[in-house]
């Protein structure tokens, strides 16, 4: 490889030197807040609270993970959960997206305008949440996993993102297998698709993350602890004592009793459970996005 | 790929265009195919969408929201009367456009340059670092922030008080935030937003590049003439569809950074965190309706803008 | 057509296991005539739920034939769900209700059913009996009484802990008074630079004199029309020359590097004591009390005492809509639901388990209304913590326990004999005329009061940003909140007479 730097012009070494020396600024600026995270996690409580947050741990202790783990059974279960629901949910969006977006690109759909714009209104006008709501209640979404997939399964962003890139692929591979007499959707399947990796990993992993990180729809439909997305307990643990300390000042009673207040260091712990692993699953999307596709190839 | 651009003639569509029934016929399977698409949007977008009506009603649970009475405007004039109207809109406003187009350009480098870079390792754990900050919620980088910047207690006082500098009191000088939340909202979105645009150019036909390197062109003239036009379509249509969100803030971010602190309100309240912190105490469903509606409207009328100039230089890129 | 059909497998297993999932929880009960309850409670659910409400249950059935299941909000989502659980036609029948969670708001936009005498009478006549005239219309909205109220004496003021160990480090003698308090902070700020002497700015009503005399009405949070209960009347508090003070000493006290500058935006301040890295802790007496009890078994060196500045000042009770229950207002087991409350409120059985866990485990009684809490020896799975059990306060139920710091009766007791009776309690403001006035007003206090009060505006510049201040609250119609909450005052007035 050396060698091939070598015989390249100078240009381009001026060029890759540059890159590579922002590459390790960005790389940087992105990584070490999350080390000081992950640090923190495994600092006393103590030492926070006087010192605050360090790039290595300065005293070091478990506490944090100990206290978490007490409730161990929760958490497995609430990973479980997300896990599923992650899975479930990706699959059916990536699947459902990518057939709608496939059909408002295709130049011969005659409607393909006015349904992109009967679906990108929506992202204009809502109803807000209280209609929302009640529908969602009325078709029994209450502590139904449903209530946690659905509203991750489509995203107006989404679609665009691949409507737009499958524009990008020649459109002759359609006709020419609507010449073949394929249907539009093995076309679909077995041509569109493939040529899509890219596309699809990227929008698989938007829509993964987003039900991964989801804490919004369990709060507003979970009552039942089994029913916990991982999210959603760090939500609860990050905001509950900002909240009640709201509250207190409009009581008589002791509102903080009881109430197991996280220490700073648990809540960072508790982030880095609910981010390990998709960070532990993150190359292996990536590899889609490396893995050139010649389209040469199909064309011919 | 520039090629594949062939319009499709109206030959194969204009000959049958008979009846709807013969269209419908002729495209059924794509129309199975875009059938979720189409039911989930009526169902879940579209049905409750009556709901706007609640911006101009007094909501009474007992007689529901179609039987509550009109009040007409009133549930809009509590945003007007505070006189921060205008202070927050424009917030969100200048935020939002800020964020949209430095986060693009940022994305679109940073995926331009880490995609030449030779090294399959290093591009990949680069790829990762930079998606770290993702995860960290808001509410965490709030925490890290006040570390940073507190009069008493930050690094950046402490660096400042270590060489006899007077501290600088960050939590009641606006003028720094709009700086420090533009930093922190590129920062945060930077691994995520350049995804997109590394899955465009992974899509590029690489016969192309090779072909412009054996015809000598240099790494930038490929860039600027193989690698960004290419990504052309992809970033207007980010950028358009960013734009139509420019009246909607990122409650999350504003509320976990700045708080309570009226004396940032100017510089950094935008509209979400507004009703948010008015509205905490009354709950009232019409009120936030109403703001909900008056941010929908801009936002549809400055996406049609938008729409209709990018219509306007360039046809294949507009949204609809 | 492989991966096609795989992913078709996958899809059509995925949805299969979803919907069952979602099917599980309609399981009908096989015994028809238990009438199952379901209540909704604030804050975190206890660890013992199961057990606890197990047993409630078991008496249940016997007593009235019916079981519940208590739904408990966490403080963080409350805002945002308590709201929705009325706009929707949710599914339940009591419901924890509070001034503090917008009970006048909620009661006036319909949300709970009307609790009548007849159906008081009829489902709960010991609780009709108790219920004093005063608690009855202090709990009504609009002429009709929404909850039940709590009936036992809560107070809202509050007193500070302070470390006996620094104090004794400067040479002073047990704090008796805020001038003392202001010396003692002074101290710590000049000689123990590692510790923020004052983190609470609740401690500032030591100072103000007028503070204790006046109860606010809960209007906009951050700016508030104050009621003087010995001139009995209302005033505008922020105008005020004591509110100048006040905020004047607020800044003193930054300057002095007592108070930290951005205490807006610092959010471990309620960890800072107990860490050590504060010197004072200012909450209400239980919250205080709970605290000092806590720290005087893991730091016994820092000598934790419980100062009360308020001597000989009237003091005013809460309101008893401080906590209650309410009922649902589709509810179809109205009847069973009181009952239920009855038995909650009045019943030994059913107020201790609730309150203080299983006897003999988690408590033992003791003689004259007090117990001895059993928790500190317990393993942690099995201590007990209540949680929200305010709604059905009783304080002729009510024990005191043996275990928690003397001084917290002694306060108790003196401050029962400083309270005078307020001729706001009872009064309720109904803001349906002013609503967008309420609103703006909270939004500009957050803007212009807020900085005030923390203590964030220099010196030299208070009297023009009060001046700024005034003026937007002008602006946003505080004199219209103020003529109309004078003139809804009298006319209740009149109305009692």
């Amino acid at each position: 490889m050396n060698s091939k730097f070598n015989k390249k012009p100078i240009d381009y070494k001026v060029f890759i030197i540059v890159a590579y020396i922002f590459v390790v600024i960005v790389s940087l600026c992105g990584v070490v807040p999350f080390i000081v995270m992950l640090s923190g996690s495994f600092t006393s409580e103590a030492r926070i609270i006087n010192y605050g947050y360090s790039l290595f741990p300065k005293d070091f202790s478990v506490d944090a993970y100990k206290m978490l783990f007490q409730n161990i059974d929760r958490i497995i279960n609430s990973y479980g959960l997300t896990i599923f629901i992650t899975l479930a949910g990706t699959l059916l969006g990536l699947m459902f997206m990518s057939m709608a977006a496939y059909v408002l690109q295709r130049k011969d759909f005659p409607w393909r305008n006015k349904l992109s714009y009967f679906i990108y209104f929506t992202t204009l006008f809502n109803g807000g949440l209280t209609p929302w709501y009640m529908l969602m209640m009325k078709m029994g979404m209450k502590n139904n996993i449903l209530a946690l997939i659905i509203p991750h399964l489509f995203t107006v962003f989404h679609i665009l993102i691949i409507r737009n890139y499958m524009n990008g692929l020649p459109y002759e591979i359609t006709e020419s297998a609507k010449v073949d007499g394929a249907n539009d959707f093995v076309i679909f399947v077995k041509l569109i698709l493939p040529m899509s990796k890219p596309v699809l990993a990227t929008i698989a992993l938007f829509t993964g993350l987003a039900i991964w990180n989801e804490w919004y729809n369990c709060m507003l439909f979970m009552s039942n602890e089994k029913l916990y997305t991982l999210q959603y307990y760090l939500y609860n643990m990050l905001n509950n004592a900002t909240a009640m300390k709201e509250f207190t000042n409009g009581t008589g009673a002791n509102i903080l009793a009881g109430a197991d207040l996280p220490t700073e260091s648990a809540k960072l712990a508790m982030a880095m459970l609910a981010t390990g692993p998709i960070l532990l699953l993150y190359p292996f999307i990536q590899k889609y996005f490396v893995k050139g596709i010649t389209i040469g190839a199909v064309k011919g | 790929m520039k090629k594949a651009k062939i319009v499709v003639g109206p030959n194969g569509t204009l000959q049958k265009k008979s009846t709807l029934l013969g269209m419908v016929l002729k495209h059924k399977i794509l129309l199975l195919m875009i059938a979720p698409a189409l039911l989930y949007y009526i169902v879940f977008s579209y049905l409750p969408m009556f709901g706007v009506v609640l911006a101009f009603k007094e909501y009474d649970y007992a007689l529901g929201i179609i039987k509550s009475p009109f009040v007409g405007l009133e549930n809009f004039k509590f945003f007007f009367k505070s006189g921060q109207a205008f202070t927050v809109t424009r917030n969100t406003f200048l935020y939002n456009v800020v964020f949209i187009l430095l986060g693009n350009v940022m994305q679109l480098i940073v995926a331009v340059l880490f995609t030449e870079i030779g090294s399959k390792r290093i591009r990949k754990t680069a790829q990762t670092c930079i998606f770290f900050p993702y995860f960290i919620s808001w509410v965490v980088v709030g925490a890290f922030v006040y570390n940073v910047f507190s009069s008493d207690y930050g690094m950046i006082n402490s660096l400042l008080k270590s060489v006899s500098h007077e501290p600088i009191n960050f939590y009641s000088e606006p003028k720094y935030w709009p700086f420090i939340i533009v930093v922190l909202d590129i920062w945060k979105g930077l691994g995520y937003g350049s995804v997109v645009y590394m899955a465009t150019i992974t899509g590029i036909d690489t016969s192309i590049y090779e072909a412009a390197e054996i015809d000598g062109a240099s790494i930038l003239k490929r860039i600027w003439y193989i690698t960004l036009p290419s990504l052309k379509p992809t970033v207007i249509t980010l950028i358009l569809l960013g734009l139509g969100r420019v009246f909607r803030g990122n409650m999350t971010m504003f509320y976990s950074l700045i708080g309570n602190n009226g004396l940032l309100y100017n510089y950094t309240d935008v509209i979400d965190t507004f009703t948010f912190r008015t509205l905490l105490f009354s709950n009232d469903v019409g009120m936030s309706a109403a703001v909900g509606f008056y941010q929908s409207v801009l936002c549809f009328a400055f996406i049609m803008l938008a729409n209709a100039v990018v219509k306007k230089i360039d046809s294949d890129s507009a949204l609809f | 057509m492989k991966l096609f059909k795989r992913v078709a497998l996958v899809v059509l297993a995925v949805m299969l296991a979803a919907s069952m999932v979602g099917c599980g929880g309609d399981e009908k009960n096989a015994s028809t005539d238990i009438t199952k309850l379901k209540m909704i409670l604030v804050g975190e659910k206890p660890a013992l739920y199961d057990e606890i409400y197990g047993k409630i249950n078991e008496m249940l059935r016997e007593d009235i034939g019916a079981e519940v299941e208590v739904e408990y909000y966490n403080f963080s989502d409350l805002n945002q769900k308590y709201s929705l659980l009325f706009s929707t036609g949710e599914n339940f029948d009591i419901v924890f209700a509070a001034n503090w969670v917008s009970y006048n708001q909620q009661a006036s936009k319909n949300s709970f059913m009307e609790i009548t005498d007849d159906m008081l009478k009829k489902n709960a006549p010991k609780t009709y009996e108790t219920l004093t005239e005063t608690q009855k219309n202090e709990a009504k909205v609009n002429g009709k009484m929404y909850m039940i109220p709590n009936t036992a004496l809560e107070y809202s003021d509050v007193v500070a802990l302070i470390r006996g160990d620094l104090r004794e480090k400067y040479g002073m003698a047990p704090l008796e008074t805020a001038d003392d308090f202001e010396k003692y902070l002074e101290n710590v700020a000049q000689n123990d630079k590692g510790i923020t002497p004052l983190v609470n700015l609740a401690a500032m009503s030591f100072w103000d004199s007028n503070e204790s005399k006046t109860t606010r009405l809960a209007i906009p949070k951050g700016t508030e029309l104050s009621y003087d209960v010995v001139a009995d009347k209302f005033e505008k508090r922020d105008f005020q020359d004591y509110y100048r003070a006040q905020v004047k000493k607020t800044r003193e006290f930054v300057d002095k590097g007592i108070i930290p500058s951005d205490i807006v935006a610092n959010k471990t301040l309620d960890n800072m004591f107990e860490n050590g890295k504060a010197a004072t802790y200012v909450k209400n007496l239980e919250t205080s009390s709970a605290m000092a009890k806590k720290l005087r078994a893991a730091h016994p060196e820092w000598k934790i005492e419980i100062c009360d500045f308020s001597q000989g000042i009237p003091k005013v009770a809460n309101t008893a809509i401080a906590n209650g229950l309410a009922l649902n207002r589709t509810t179809k087991n109205a009847d069973k639901a009181l009952q239920f409350i009855e038995l909650l409120r009045n019943d030994e059985r059913y107020f201790n388990l609730t309150w203080y866990g299983i006897e003999g485990e988690h408590w033992k009684a003791g003689e004259n209304n007090t117990y001895t809490s059993l928790n500190a020896q317990l393993p942690k799975e099995r201590r007990y913590e209540p949680g929200c059990v305010w709604g059905w306060k009783n304080q002729a139920m009510l024990k005191t326990d043996t275990t928690d710091i003397p001084e917290k009766k002694e306060i108790l007791e003196r401050w029962k004999t400083e309270t005078v009776s307020s001729g706001i309690h009872g009064f309720v403001f109904d803001d349906t005329n002013v609503k967008t006035e309420m609103t703006s007003i909270a939004s500009v206090a957050s803007q212009y009061g807020g900085p005030l009060y923390n203590g964030m505006v220099e010196s030299d510049k208070i009297d023009e940003s009060l001046k700024t201040y005034e003026e937007k609250l002008t602006q946003a119609g505080i004199d219209k909140v103020y003529e109309e909450t004078q003139k809804q005052y009298l006319e209740y007035k009149n109305s009692i007479k």
